[in-house]
């Protein structure tokens, strides 16, 4: 029987993506294992690793499904559709995110944390699937027809969608990994308050903001890097040799 | 037929030999941060002992005038700061703070006695600011141990061992506080 070589093609280039985010996962973890958390009081120039409670600074954004009070949110739209002759999947029709700067706070005092280009890794706080008999709640309905998404409308009926939300809200624990420097907002000396001197930001190696405890997202990590580089190798291998056969090469 | 089986077992051993050299490099490089970490940890100590120095002559002249029964600590004060200044070495420099840390104590301590010296507004300046540089210390302290006590631990378990041992990669010593550090003060009024 002679199959289409796409498939086995697109699974080994997306093997070598596995394998190349397993190897990102080891480093992440290593980087983290190895910086100890530092006491906001005490923060120190450069990359920083801090632990503590969300505290608002000037304003809150609203999340749109849940319109509930945070300091960063991302919400995604799907649409259950047929992505081939015989398979259906979720594809995204909608995607957005905000985020705004919020303090973080430990036992020594609070710092300014600026979240604009972090990789926030916090799960997923909302999610409502339509169907049959389901009635949108009015807030997602609200938002959806502010995007220009058509929900359906009789008694549930029409597009199958899915509306899912994740929000970082104040008094959350945080754990945050980035580079502690001068508040660019703030000219050298003429900060108000302490707090608003120094701020957490976006630079290199890594800005990472998570709700999980350190040693869960250690783990989390040590698993990636495992499943990520045995699983790739093995993708691509099992691809490649699927491949060669569909030429009569093997 | 046979080419296709080389293909595919030379990029499987390929793959091993990529995921073998990648943990190499990943676990060498966290080996060299580590080693940097406690650099910079130190460094950032340094910063606040020089700062801590920089206070020590206004807190000097402040306090002179007022305690004129504790010449002693003000010279153990003026000592520990020379010995800070000449220092050269990390040893040298955490026994210099230790022996300032402890004679800051005796001195906020004793202050007490002076109720004038204690309504002094430039006394209570600088008292909470050198105050306020301890705590820091303290925290930056802490973290300088937590960054030596990981890099001392992978340094000794497998495989970080062997690169460690290839690089001569030495245990580093902790930031210890000496006995006169630990005592509480003694106040008598």
């Amino acid at each position: 029987m002679v199959m289409n070589p796409l498939p086995f093609g697109v699974g080994m280039i997306a093997g070598g993506g596995l394998f190349y985010a397993g190897f990102r996962a080891l480093w992440l973890k290593r980087l983290i294992d190895n910086l100890p958390t530092s006491k906001v009081r005490s923060l120190a120039m450069g990359i920083v690793e801090v632990k503590g409670k969300i505290v608002v600074k000037d304003s809150v954004l609203k999340s749109p499904f849940t319109n509930k009070n945070c300091v960063a949110y991302r919400y995604l739209i799907e649409e259950y559709r047929k992505t081939s002759k015989d398979t259906s999947s979720w594809v995204q029709i909608d995607r957005g995110e905000e985020r705004t700067p919020f303090y973080v706070q430990d036992e020594t005092g609070k710092v300014l944390v600026d979240p604009t280009g972090a990789e926030i890794d916090i799960p997923i706080d909302y999610e409502f699937q339509t169907g049959f008999g389901k009635t949108i709640p009015s807030v997602v309905q609200q938002f959806a027809q502010k995007k220009r998404v058509a929900v359906g409308t009789f008694l549930g009926m029409g597009r199958k969608l899915r509306f899912r939300e994740y929000f970082i809200a104040p008094n959350d624990q945080l754990f945050i990994l980035g580079t502690a420097g001068d508040n660019p907002q703030v000219t050298e000396g003429t900060a108000k308050k302490n707090e608003d001197d120094i701020m957490i930001q976006n630079g290199k190696p890594l800005f990472y903001i998570s709700d999980q405890q350190e040693n869960g997202i250690v783990n989390k990590f040590k698993w990636q890097a495992v499943g990520g580089i045995i699983g790739g190798s093995v993708l691509i291998v099992v691809c490649l040799a699927l491949l060669l056969r569909q030429f009569g090469m093997l | 037929m046979v080419w296709g089986i080389i293909a595919v077992v030379g990029v499987a051993i390929l793959l091993v030999a990529i995921a073998f050299l990648g943990y190499f490099f990943t676990v060498y490089n966290a080996l060299v941060q580590l080693k940097n970490n406690i650099q910079k940890a130190w460094s950032n100590i340094d910063v606040l002992l020089k700062q801590r120095a920089d206070e020590l002559p206004k807190l000097i002249n402040s306090v002179k005038g007022y305690m004129k029964h504790e010449k002693g600590t003000l010279e153990d004060l003026t000592k520990a700061r020379t010995a800070f200044l000449n220092a050269k070495t990390m040893g040298e420099k955490a026994a210099a703070d230790n022996m300032m840390s402890s004679t800051l104590k005796t001195l906020f301590a004793v202050s007490e006695n002076y109720p004038t010296l204690k309504a002094n507004e430039n006394f209570i300046q600088l008292q909470t600011r050198i105050s306020g540089i301890e705590n820091e210390l303290a925290d930056r302290r802490e973290f300088y141990n937590d960054s030596v006590n990981t890099y001392n631990i992978r340094i000794a378990s497998i495989p970080d061992a062997v690169i460690a041992n290839m690089l001569h990669y030495q245990r580093e010593e902790l930031f210890k506080a000496t006995d006169a550090e630990r005592k509480d003060v003694e106040v008598s009024f």
